[in-house]
């Protein structure tokens, strides 16, 4: 299973801070329009990191099932 | 430097000692914005004895800040941030040079300011003061520590450090509409949190102790106490120049006339005091004084056009810069003013 973490006002669009999703060693931005599609998340409003690690999305890497995903965005605040 | 006895506890860390102390006497920092992040930044990093301290911010206390903003306290609600700020720190640490400027961080006024310092603060609350300032560091060459809020959760940054990555590496392009603490609300101790982590940084870089959060964001989730750390590089794709910095940062405002103002859609917004003459009337007019434009914002529409005046066009200027950066797009500058516009009623 993968996991997807969210955090800022993503969290408050999917309403979660973390879920499993069923993987089969997918390409990441299968993953991507999937959640995309799911929570209506619009196209540059997120960064993705992958175990940690920021990526850029345009080189779509393949993602293993014990992979971290995190969406994470500016936050204004302070 | 002042007597040692003040600093001793901190004299006596095998990584500070009478070099790293003096390594903070002779620093120079410049903290932006005074407001939740730069009041929990602020008594710290004088306490410790950085020797120069510069503070911007244009904003005066509001009611609603006093549950943050802990340098401030009910009788100052009126009077200008820095001023105040400025007096509580020369009383916690009077051997240290503090320099308030009472302004608002602008595209014309950010170079020349950051220029005089070492390292810098970014205790702002809006995405574009937070690219404004990433812009002319990188243009000067001065590294910065970044903290943001989103309601329990913080991130917090060392950016443009030794050539290191930079905000727009994180996010290379700003987000529609990010709240700020006025919009989203916040507890006065997750800024403070926050604060804390930016000041621990300013103190390592001073230093040269320990290890720099360049390269990586670390967020911190207030209400569950989880931390992570996600580390970026550096996108060599993305080049900031003069022109560029120009371009976005040193926009021109847009006036009209009350005539034309009139016979489109739209809503006046008058930024005087209430009490201010003369009083005028119109339909559609809202009344927000400049001062506390910054906390108020919210109540106005972002699908209309809105004509900005006041007494003599100076303050609509700033309410007119506050807005933009807060991504409202259809703005003008009334060409006419309050007493002005008294007689075209």
């Amino acid at each position: 299973m993968l996991t997807i973490h969210y955090f800022g006002e993503i969290a408050d669009k999917t309403g979660l801070k973390s879920e499993k999703l069923e993987s089969r060693g997918q390409q990441i931005s299968l993953v991507l329009a999937e959640l995309q599609e799911k929570y209506a998340l619009q196209n540059g409003e997120f960064q993705v990191a992958v175990n940690h690690q920021l990526i850029d999305v345009s080189q779509d890497q393949k993602v293993s099932e014990t992979d971290e995903i995190a969406l994470l965005s500016a936050f204004a605040g302070g | 430097m002042s007597s040692n006895t003040r600093y001793s506890r901190q004299i006596n860390l095998p990584q500070v000692g009478f070099a790293g102390q003096k390594k903070l006497d002779a620093a120079r920092v410049l903290v932006i914005g005074s407001g939740g992040l730069g009041c929990a930044v602020l008594p710290y990093l004088a306490a410790s004895g950085i020797g120069h301290i510069g503070i911007i911010d244009g904003d005066v206390v509001s009611e609603s800040n006093l549950h943050r903003q802990i340098l401030y306290t009910t009788e100052d609600i009126g009077q200008p941030k820095v001023s105040i700020a400025q007096k509580k720190l020369k009383a916690l640490n009077p051997n240290i040079q503090i320099i308030a400027e009472n302004a608002y961080l602008t595209g014309e006024n950010a170079l020349k300011t950051v220029k005089n310092y070492d390292l810098i603060v970014d205790g702002t609350d809006t995405i574009a003061a937070r690219y404004l300032i990433n812009d002319a560091c990188v243009l000067a060459g001065k590294p910065f520590v970044h903290a943001s809020i989103y309601r329990f959760q913080a991130q917090v940054s060392v950016f443009n450090y030794q050539n290191g990555p930079t905000y727009r590496c994180l996010f290379p392009s700003p987000p529609k509409d990010a709240p700020s603490c006025a919009e989203a609300g916040v507890l006065g101790t997750s800024v403070a949190l926050a604060g804390m982590l930016q000041a621990n940084e300013v103190m390592k870089m001073i230093l040269g102790i320990g290890e720099v959060l360049s390269g990586q964001l670390l967020l911190k989730d207030g209400l569950t106490n989880k931390q992570d750390i996600f580390r970026f590089s550096k996108n060599k794709d993305i080049q900031i120049t003069l022109e560029s910095f120009k371009k976005e940062h040193q926009q021109e405002i847009k006036r009209i006339n009350f005539a034309s103002a009139k016979a489109r859609s739209g809503i006046f917004l008058d930024v005087r005091q209430k009490q201010e003459k003369p009083a005028i009337n119109l339909p559609n007019l809202v009344q927000i004084p400049v001062q506390q434009l910054r906390d108020e914002f919210t109540q106005l529409p972002r699908n209309t056009a809105i004509y900005i005046f006041c007494q003599s066009g100076k303050r609509s200027e700033v309410g007119y810069k506050l807005l933009a950066e807060n991504d409202f797009k259809n703005l003008y500058c009334l060409q006419e003013n309050a007493p002005e516009l008294e007689h075209l009623i």
